[in-house]
């Protein structure tokens, strides 16, 4: 999907919009996704991406890309939802001072849905912890090499291995009793 | 066997499943494997994770070529950045927001239009119909209340200080900068200096402005006089006299444009329609005096007026009258 991309960031800061174009509709589904997948919110996160694009074409002129193309986009919008979150903490324990019993806002698309066994896998991704998250997502979700991982979230290629084996390792001991629910379900349905 | 070892194979299937693992570490792995069904078993749950967690990420889809859309008319300057030299190409807004854009970028020019300040320009942020969250070029967030105007500085990062021009409401979440501190000219004579903090400003047609602050410590100032408010602290600006006023009560209502949630807590009916007409832009009177004092208590959660009167109308034992857009308590005759 994203071959030769070397060429792009240097089309870019001369102002090729053709280029700019190319980048945004190859990343923005992927992007969004992923920035979506952080903040629980997709227009928030579709507000977000389209923000650094809008950012990075005012720039363009500095627009310099050491690594590969897509570590650095991806890089800049994990940043971003990371400045987005620290902002809505900020906002939300503002209001829960204001206003006591405010409810926890309810995740939209959780758990129990028609396709139960995804949702229960969504849930327990949602609940890993931070790192761990952030790198199973990465991997499974948007396809980056371990090494692609490691240069968006700045961390080194072996604690990214480490992150997805505690990663899967969650994932099996909280989901066993439902992947293990599955066969009898076969067998009563078929 | 011993945990290590586990966390070891973990990492490793891990790396099966993700397609990273060399030649030499999938021998490992189907070694390890072969030596136990259990094993296999686990496997075989990590492999159906893994499937089925891809299905996952397929369900996602955005709209990528509105998204272009949109984006591409921000990237030709049709959306958010507005040279103050130039004509501003968004009069042909409704009337009363016209007059509003229009006050500001008068000022807007008067505060920050330098003649020799020809690059660095301006930058305007804006919310219609809905709040808006944006970043500004230093970091700082902001939360735009619908119709709400800022515009900052020419040069807005690279002077001695931060400057903006806020005309509305917003939220602000200001990026910390000691070396350069974050001003807010709100209203016509009033300022906000902060360095790194969050609040509420809120400035009024009539003049008057209204701060509250989340976090850190503000200076609300008019040329005369000034106020420091810490957290939990809010200050008025009151135009007719000209003075700043720490307020004594907070209003539990000053971010229910935000919330969307109204508190009244043994609150007059009088303040109570206030409240209401601010927020539901209605036009609610209190037909008979007696009423004016009785006092509410409750909380409304994204409610609509319709039933937020109904509510009212319920609890005090009141009629709702209604002609055309004028909405009128009365007493209820029979009681």
């Amino acid at each position: 999907m994203y071959t030769d991309e070397t060429e792009l960031p240097v089309q870019i800061s001369r102002g090729d919009q053709k280029a700019f174009e190319h980048v945004f509709r190859a990343y923005y589904q992927p992007l969004s996704r992923y920035a979506s997948g952080l903040l629980g919110d997709r227009d928030a996160a579709e507000e977000v991406v389209q923000q650094l694009f809008c950012r990075l074409w005012e720039k363009r002129e500095n627009f310099q890309v050491s690594g590969s193309l897509k570590s650095y986009l991806f890089r800049a919008v994990h940043n971003a939802v990371m400045n987005e979150i620290k902002h809505e903490k900020v906002k939300q324990a503002y209001m829960q001072n204001q206003v006591h019993d405010r409810p926890q806002q309810e995740q939209p698309g959780s758990a129990l849905q028609a396709k139960e066994l995804e949702g229960k896998i969504q849930a327990a991704i949602g609940e890993l912890p931070e790192h761990c998250r952030h790198v199973f997502r990465l991997s499974r979700f948007e396809g980056l090499s371990y090494r692609e991982i490691a240069e968006v979230l700045g961390i080194s290629v072996k604690t990214v291995e480490n992150q997805m084996g505690k990663a899967l390792k969650t994932l099996r001991i909280r989901l066993a009793e439902y992947l293990h629910l599955l066969p009898v379900f076969i067998l009563l349905f078929s | 066997m011993s945990k290590p070892d586990t966390d070891h194979m973990d990492e490793l299937l891990a790396k099966l499943l993700a397609g990273e693992a060399t030649a030499e570490e999938q021998a490992r792995a189907a070694q390890w494997l072969d030596e136990d069904i259990s094993r296999r078993e686990a496997f075989a749950d990590l492999e159906k994770i893994w499937e089925k967690s891809g299905n996952i990420a397929a369900d996602y889809s955005a709209d990528t070529d509105a998204a272009w859309e949109k984006v591409k008319r921000k990237m030709n300057g049709g959306g958010t950045i507005i040279p103050l030299q130039r004509k501003p190409n968004f009069m042909y807004r409704a009337a009363a927001v016209f007059a509003f854009l229009l006050s500001v970028s008068v000022a807007a020019y008067f505060i920050f239009g330098r003649e020799q300040a020809a690059e660095g320009l301006a930058v305007t942020y804006k919310a219609s119909d809905r709040p808006k969250n944006d970043t500004l070029a230093d970091g700082s967030r902001i939360t735009l209340n619908s119709g709400a105007v800022l515009v900052t500085s020419e040069n807005f990062n690279a002077g001695k200080e931060r400057r903006v021009k806020l005309t509305g409401e917003a939220f602000f979440d200001v990026a910390h900068n000691k070396e350069q501190p974050f001003i807010i000219e709100a209203g016509e004579k009033t300022t906000v200096r902060v360095l790194g903090t969050s609040f509420n400003v809120n400035t009024e047609a009539d003049g008057s402005v209204d701060v509250v602050v989340a976090t850190g410590r503000v200076l609300f100032a008019n040329g005369n006089d000034s106020l420091i408010l810490t957290a939990g602290e809010s200050g008025h600006y009151d135009p007719a006299s000209g003075s700043l006023a720490e307020n004594e009560n907070r209003d539990p209502n000053f971010d229910s444009w935000k919330t969307h949630k109204l508190v009244f807590n043994d609150t007059e009916l009088e303040k109570v329609v206030a409240i209401l007409n601010q927020f539901y832009r209605a036009d609610i009177r209190i037909g008979n005096g007696s009423l004016r004092s009785m006092r509410l208590t409750a909380t409304y959660e994204n409610e609509s007026l319709e039933h937020v009167l109904e509510l009212l109308r319920e609890t005090f034992g009141i009629r709702i009258v209604r002609d055309n857009a004028q909405i009128t308590l009365e007493k209820d005759s029979v009681n």
